[in-house]
C-alpha cells in the first residue's frame, strides 16, 4: 500500500479547536487510507485522523507542527487535501 | 505494556469526593503519592503541569471521560490514577457535559514512546462504549481492576 507523509503547521489563530477538528475528521473520513496525525514535543500524541476525540487531545495550538501519515490507496491525495485544509486555516479568516 | 502495571490498586478511586477539576486531580495525585508512585513534595508542581496542559486544551474529550496527563521530570516510572465522580465534574469538555471518569497519566519526561503507547491503549479502550459505561458505573476497586484486566487481555 502507498504511504504518504507530510509535515504541517497549524496557522489558524484558534488552533485545532472544536470546529476545525470536526472539519479535519470529516475530511479524513472521506479517504480509504488510515490517517494518523502525530504530535511530538513535550506533550506527544498519535491521533487517528478520523476520530474527533483523538484529534481533540492533540491540543494543537497555533504554531504547532504535526506530521500527517496516510497509508492506503489514496494516501497521497489524503495528505494533500489535509495539508490544504490546514494551510487554508480551515476556510476561515483567522 | 499493560494498564494494570500503570494503575495500581491504591490509585484507583471509585468514589472521588472532590466536586471540581483541581480538587479531583489533587485527590488523585495524593493517592499516587500515597502508594509511592511519586513524592508528596512534587504534588504541587505536577498538579501545575497537569493544569497547564488542560489550559492548552481540555482533555475532557466528551462522553463523560477526561484524560489529564503530564510528562514530568519528577516521575520515575509511568503511573496513573483512575477516579470516578458519580455526580460528575465540570472539565470544560468538548461536548459541554460533565466528566464521570478521570484517567490521569503521569509519564517520565524522557520516555516519549511509552507515553505514546499507553495513551493510545487508553484511548482505544475509552472509545469503546462498553468499556466507558462499565468504568463509569464501577463502584468498587475490584470492578475497575477486572475491567483493566479484561482490557489488557484484549476482551
Amino acid at each position: 500500500m502507498p504511504v504518504a507523509t507530510r509535515k504541517i503547521v497549524i496557522v489558524n489563530q484558534d488552533g485545532l479547536h472544536a470546529r476545525p477538528v470536526m472539519q479535519l475528521s470529516d475530511l479524513a473520513n472521506q479517504f480509504e487510507s488510515n490517517i494518523i496525525i502525530k504530535k511530538g514535543g513535550d506533550d506527544p500524541f498519535d491521533a487517528d485522523g478520523k476520530s474527533v476525540m483523538q484529534l481533540m487531545i492533540l491540543a494543537a495550538t497555533e504554531g504547532t507542527e504535526l506530521l500527517v501519515e496516510a497509508d492506503g490507496v489514496d494516501a497521497e491525495q489524503a495528505v494533500e487535501k489535509i495539508a490544504e485544509l490546514v494551510a487554508g486555516k480551515f476556510g476561515s479568516a483567522t | 505494556m499493560k494498564l494494570r502495571d500503570i494503575f495500581s490498586t491504591g490509585a484507583i478511586l471509585p468514589a472521588l469526593t472532590a466536586t471540581n477539576r483541581e480538587a479531583a486531580l489533587l485527590e488523585m495525585l495524593n493517592a499516587l503519592a500515597g502508594n509511592g508512585s511519586m513524592a508528596e513534595s512534587d504534588i504541587p508542581d505536577v498538579l501545575a503541569s497537569v493544569l497547564y496542559r488542560e489550559a492548552n486544551g481540555s482533555t475532557g474529550i466528551g462522553r463523560g471521560v477526561a484524560v489529564p496527563h503530564s510528562r514530568h521530570p519528577s516521575i520515575v516510572k509511568m503511573s496513573g490514577s483512575i477516579g470516578i465522580a458519580p455526580a460528575g465534574i465540570d472539565f470544560s469538555s468538548l461536548d459541554g457535559q460533565p466528566v464521570f471518569s478521570i484517567v490521569l497519566v503521569l509519564s517520565p519526561a524522557h520516555d516519549q514512546n511509552s507515553h505514546l503507547t499507553v495513551m493510545n491503549i487508553i484511548f482505544n479502550n475509552l472509545q469503546r462504549d462498553g468499556f466507558r459505561k462499565l468504568l463509569r458505573n464501577s463502584v468498587s476497586v475490584e470492578q475497575i481492576v477486572e475491567l483493566l484486566d479484561e482490557a489488557d487481555a484484549g476482551r
